[in-house]
């Protein structure tokens, strides 16, 4: 047999796929306990969008089911680091082996009809699944009453933005994305420079989640002092939307080789400002900003209280779409979003939610741009009718085989 | 949070000192508030005026009291569903039994036992909040409690055990003490931070707190409290006796202000305030139960859609008011002006003031009762309200599961003998027919509560388990039919058994340890009947489906484990079959319920999979499921394997099903447990146990093929 002949065996074969949906299940269930410990953005990117992964299992504590956490352990084993494929590689193999052994290789006749379509339906839940991971966005859009916008923020991402301060109207602004800088090694820089920017900058160091507070003899800081303040590294946050990250910078007139150390952090209220070619410049960390192709103003949050409870039973957002000249009232409510498009707002939340009797609310959407939006719904009609006319198959011939009459000994051998 | 349950608490033991003052015939207008410490040194063994209940409970008054609708938890239910529930909660059990030893100590033939169903111990609570505090009905789990409050351990009494409120009284102070500190710290506040036993302090300080309500809920009907001051004529308004009727003070509120303000001297309008302000006190005792609609008109209408309940729409000439309210609310109301409101609730309140008079006299008592029902009712009717309520009762009284229950054993213990007899045997034909009949009663029971939350058969982690049960019996008959070996048949009635005995058990866990009952009102999320009735249903089906194979799989683990029908391969080989005609049913059912999950999630939260704990948990057993099916179609799995591996899917479907509501994170934690670690690791233990058995039986089949082919070519070699 040739090389391409046994490739095409173990890409296809039934043995290759049940050893890749074990590892799957494996990974999804280690998956699922890290997230206790680490959060799910975390766990997400290093067990579900990952080639390769080193999972540290352990350690383990062994004590009696019935004693309490406080009680001395019977015995400990120490943590030990097991390497595995991510759930991204598993799911390429996945698709080939799918596709081969699932498509290619399955004999064409019609008790398979049902699995061929099985099939076809997991190819296009598969394919939404990467077109989401690749080419989807989200963010999150508030609204307050009366108020119109068309900008929502991302969850995770931070970019360094620039523009100029005397600027008005429609700015020009400069972005340092995140990819570029967040994952800078320590004692390397990353440098970013524009024709018509006259500065470069230097971003020097880079956390993930920090405070900046005043120097003093009770903070030993994670950097230089300057302007009197000092960065905390912290702990990354369970629910990393509520991380706070921070870089050191610095400002290079590209003119005059003039120098401005400085901290930027993504809880501070203003930008910081530079001087650099004659002019004032805005330097700002913030999370990544989107723009819908359509305004939207909410023009009344309501929410509806269990009787005599403080649990929402329901609540919406009554809002106007402004598409051009087109003005269109519309709802969005808990599990009838909006979509438009190709953008899809979710009702997710209100505040202030201490606010007083009389205070008007604000409504807080999810914003998501999915290409595959409804992909799944539709792999999820092909699946159904696949299995349900493959077991309907296999049902009647179990019937059948039951009602045989009982097998010769010759047929049991 | 912590602030408003500390001053809720505190609001509840002055309410408990106005309780025991009563007891002793004080005047609430001669004595100034009693703070707790007072009152815990309080000898409740010498009470001089404790009024006990002469006879059992009038039935009628039992039926007219349990009838009166209330709004608790977010819904309109019957005050027996109230009582119910409160009594579960402290007592762990629907039937307060007790001995009554109060007669001569050490003489057991005084001793008389009692035994009360909720509505007459609520109403015990409530006519005779004296007596009723002798009841133990407050379980506690370990004594230890006793010596974290201080209370000294009782002889005779168990480990775990009941006891009464005046047991408990003395180490109140110290209860309330800890339970405060322990809710004003940072990490005990948090239940996943607290110990066992500051759990349970935490729970009994909320159970103390909310009995003491109780006890407190019909002050306002005792007139000793409400003595007329002397200092200013009010015989005009209020009579001429020396104490007058909450009612009455009520009813001429405004004109008592108007008195007080237009009052020449300061004692009468000192007097008057005083008496004011003793009302308003005892109203804002009763407000642990929430009986008075705002008004008469229909209720707020909630659209019931397919997809949620829309907002609530006001009716033309309708109410544009939810909430019920208490008589401390009714009060205040009434204080600003609100005739009506007085108009509408005075019947019922001269009513309970009615009946506490007569509490030992039950024609009086049961024709108070009567207005005080019907009016509620009336209103309660008028609102639209009150359509269910007789269900409801219906639906606790006939307690559908319990009999299923008690028929699934009985079909059982049917299913054993039969296992004695023949094959053929009527009794064997005639088996898998009877157990349609717990089966009938099981699914009423679901359809019955469906009918009364107007949602699909699941909407909580509790409906989960009567309805996977009924999926498995109704499989594990179907299969019985098709197939009438007698293995699906024990599996039946067994898992019936089980599954309504777990029903039953998780009913009380979670009065016991949350004081909720087992239809409460739903999360927005949730709030959709469409996505319930397909995503979440299919879902448990997947998870009836996978837990019977696994329970399947055991028959041929153990069979031939332990040598069982050695000579009868067929046998095997069709309990390998139904396994695997089980597995293909459940992966049908998870898979489709699985997507449709993420569908609802696309619509809800914008995305299709999130990685949450309760989709991963889903898609592993889906992914286990089809595992399974591959290695099975190459050849890799084969009768021993199938069975070996749908075992070790039984600890996948109870990790989705329990375990992932354990770690507390993602966005299905509205389903989380306490306290089923134990029986959760217990579970994956027995089933590895035999899983590991499956394995240790195909090494032991594969060296005996091994063996097999060695001898074959070792004669083939002879031969040669």
């Amino acid at each position: 047999m040739g090389l391409m002949k046994k490739l095409f065996a173990l890409f296809s074969s039934f043995g290759l796929a049940a050893v890749l949906l074990v590892l799957l299940l494996l990974l999804t269930w280690l998956g699922t306990l890290e997230q206790v410990e680490f959060g799910l953005f975390e766990t997400q990117k290093k067990y579900f969008e990952s080639l390769f992964l080193i999972h540290h299992a352990g350690p383990f504590v062994l004590r009696l089911p019935w004693a309490e956490v406080t009680s001395a352990p019977l015995a400990t084993i120490p943590e030990i680091p097991v390497p595995l494929p991510g759930v991204y590689l598993l799911m390429a193999l996945l698709t080939v082996n799918l596709v081969l052994g699932g498509m290619i290789r399955l004999r064409k006749d019609r008790s398979r009809a049902g699995i061929m379509i099985t099939h076809v339906g997991i190819l296009l839940m598969l394919a939404a699944g990467f077109v989401k991971f690749r080419w989807s966005h989200e963010g999150s859009l508030m609204v307050f009453p009366q108020e119109k916008s068309r900008e929502y923020f991302s969850f995770h991402d931070w970019d360094i933005t620039l523009r100029d301060a005397g600027a008005s109207g429609r700015v020009r602004e400069h972005v340092i994305a995140a990819e570029e800088w967040r994952n800078l090694e320590a004692g390397s820089t990353h440098r970013f420079t524009a024709d018509d920017l006259p500065f470069d900058l230097l971003v020097t160091k880079v956390f993930r989640n920090c405070r900046v507070v005043p120097q003093g003899p009770m903070f030993k800081g994670d950097g230089p002092v300057i302007d009197g303040y000092v960065v905390l590294a912290a702990e990354p946050q369970v629910e990393a939307e509520f991380n706070q990250p921070g870089a050191y910078i610095t400002v290079v007139e590209k003119s005059s080789g003039r120098h401005v150390d400085a901290i930027l952090w993504g809880a501070q209220r203003q930008p910081l400002t530079a001087e650099a070619g004659g002019k004032r410049w805005l330097i700002d960390l913030g999370k990544r900003r989107y723009e819908l192709p359509f305004d939207v103003r909410l023009d009344k949050f309501i929410v509806e209280f269990h009787p005599g409870t403080g649990m929402a039973r329901t609540y919406w957002s009554n809002v106007t779409k402004f598409d051009g000249s087109q003005e269109t009232a519309l709802k969005i409510t808990m599990n009838e979003p909006l979509r438009e498009k190709g953008y899809t707002l979710f009702q997710t939340s209100w505040g202030p939610q201490d606010g007083n009797v009389n205070q008007p609310l604000y409504s807080v959407f999810t914003v998501v741009e999915n290409p595959s939006d409804q992909w799944p719904k539709w792999s999820c009609y092909v699946i159904a009718i696949g299995l349900l006319l493959h077991f309907s198959l296999r049902l009647k011939r179990f019937i059948r085989s039951t009602r045989r009459p009982a097998t010769t000994p010759a047929a049991q051998s | 949070m912590t602030l408003s349950i500390v001053r809720k608490l505190w609001t509840r033991l002055a309410a408990l000192a106005l309780a025991c003052v009563a007891t002793t015939g004080g005047a609430i207008a001669q004595s100034p508030a009693v703070a707790p410490d007072d009152h815990a040194g309080h000898d409740h063994a010498a009470e001089p005026h404790e009024v006990r209940r002469a006879a059992p409970w009038d039935p009628q008054i039992v039926e007219l009291f349990a009838q009166i609708p209330i709004l608790e938890q977010g819904r309109v239910k019957p005050l027996s569903t109230f009582a119910g529930f409160k009594l579960l909660q402290l007592n762990g059990s629907r039937t307060l039994t007790w001995i009554d030893d109060r007669g001569t100590p050490d003489d057991k033939n005084d001793d008389i036992e009692n035994k009360l169903t909720p509505s007459e111990w609520l109403l015990d609570c409530m006519f005779f909040p004296e007596a009723s505090r002798h009841y133990p009905c407050f379980q506690l789990q370990t004594w230890e409690l006793l010596d974290a409050i201080g209370v000294e351990r009782i002889g005779g009494r168990k480990k775990r055990d009941r006891y009464s409120y005046l047991e408990l009284s003395p180490g109140r102070p110290q209860l309330f003490a800890r339970a405060g500190a322990l809710m004003n710290d940072p990490v005990k506040r948090e239940a996943k931070g607290r110990s066992y036993l500051e759990e349970q302090l935490i729970q009994l300080a909320t159970k103390v707190n909310q009995y003491e309500g109780l006890l407190g809920s019909l002050v306002f009907a005792q007139r000793e409290f409400l003595e007329l001051p002397k200092e200013a004529s009010l015989g005009d308004l209020l009579g001429n006796e020396s104490s007058t009727r909450f009612s009455l003070l009520l009813q001429h509120s405004s004109e008592l202000a108007s008195r007080q303000a237009s009052a020449g001297d300061d004692t009468t309008r000192i007097a008057i305030d005083r008496l004011l302000q003793t009302a308003q006190q005892m109203a804002d005792f009763a407000s642990v139960l929430t009986l008075y609609p705002p008004d008469a008109k229909p209720a707020p209408m909630v659209k019931t859609t397919m997809y949620n309940s829309g907002p609530a729409q006001i009716r033309p000439g309708g109410s544009d008011e939810e909430s019920w309210l208490t008589l401390g609310e009714i009060e205040q109301r009434v204080a600003k002006g609100d005739a009506a409101l007085l108009a509408l609730h005075l019947p019922v309140i001269v009513g309970w003031e009615d009946a506490f008079d007569a509490r030992n006299d039950p024609p009086r008592m049961k024709a108070a009762m009567q207005r005080v029902r019907g009016s509620l009712v009336a209103t309660a009717t008028g609102r639209e309200q009150y359509a269910k309520i007789d269900s409801e009762i219906g639906y606790y009284k006939a307690d559908l599961f319990f009999r299923a229950l008690v028929l699934y054993v009985l079909c059982f213990v049917l299913v054993a003998v039969g296992w004695l007899l023949r094959a053929d045997h009527k009794l064997n034909r005639a088996l898998p027919w009877l157990l349609f009949a717990p089966f009938a009663l099981h699914v009423a029971a679901i359809v019955w509560r469906g009918y009364l939350r107007a949602r699909p058969p699941v909407s909580t982690l509790y409906e989960t388990i009567p309805f996977i049960t009924a999926a498995v019996v109704l499989v594990a008959l179907i299969i019985e039919l098709i197939d009438r070996r007698r293995v699906a048949v024990v599996f039946a009635a067994l898992l019936g058994a089980a599954g309504l005995f777990l029903t039953q058990r998780y009913e009380v866990k979670e009065a016991f340890d949350r004081g909720i009952d087992t239809m409460p009102q739903l999360v927005a999320v949730l709030d959709t009947n469409f996505w319930l009735s397909t995503h979440v249903t299919s879902v448990t089906i997947g998870y009836a489906a996978g837990l019977l194979a696994g329970l399947l799989a055991h028959v041929y683990i153990l069979g031939k484990l332990f040598g069982l029908r050695r000579g009868d391969p067929d046998f095997y080989r069709s309990v390998a079959r139904m396994t695997y005609g089980v597995i293909c049913f459940g992966l049908l059912f998870s898979v489709v319920g699985t997507i449709l999950g993420g569908v609802w999630a696309n619509d809800s939260w914008g995305r299709f999979w999130g990685w949450d704990p309760k989709e991963n948990g889903a898609l592993m057993i889906c992914l286990w499921e089809l595992a399974i099916l591959h290695g099975r179609m190459g050849g890799y799995l084969r009768d021993l394997g199938i069975c070996t591996a749908a075992v070790f899917g039984t600890t996948i479907v109870t990790f989705s099903w329990w375990h992932v509501n354990q770690l507390g994170v993602g966005l299905h934690a509205y389903g989380e447990t306490d306290g089923v670690s134990f029986w959760l690791w217990t579970t994956y233990g027995v089933e590895s146990l035999v899983v590991l058995a499956g394995l240790w039986l195909a090494l032991e089949a594969r060296a005996k093929r091994k063996e097999t082919l060695t001898a074959a070519k070792r004669t083939a070699g002879e031969a040669t």
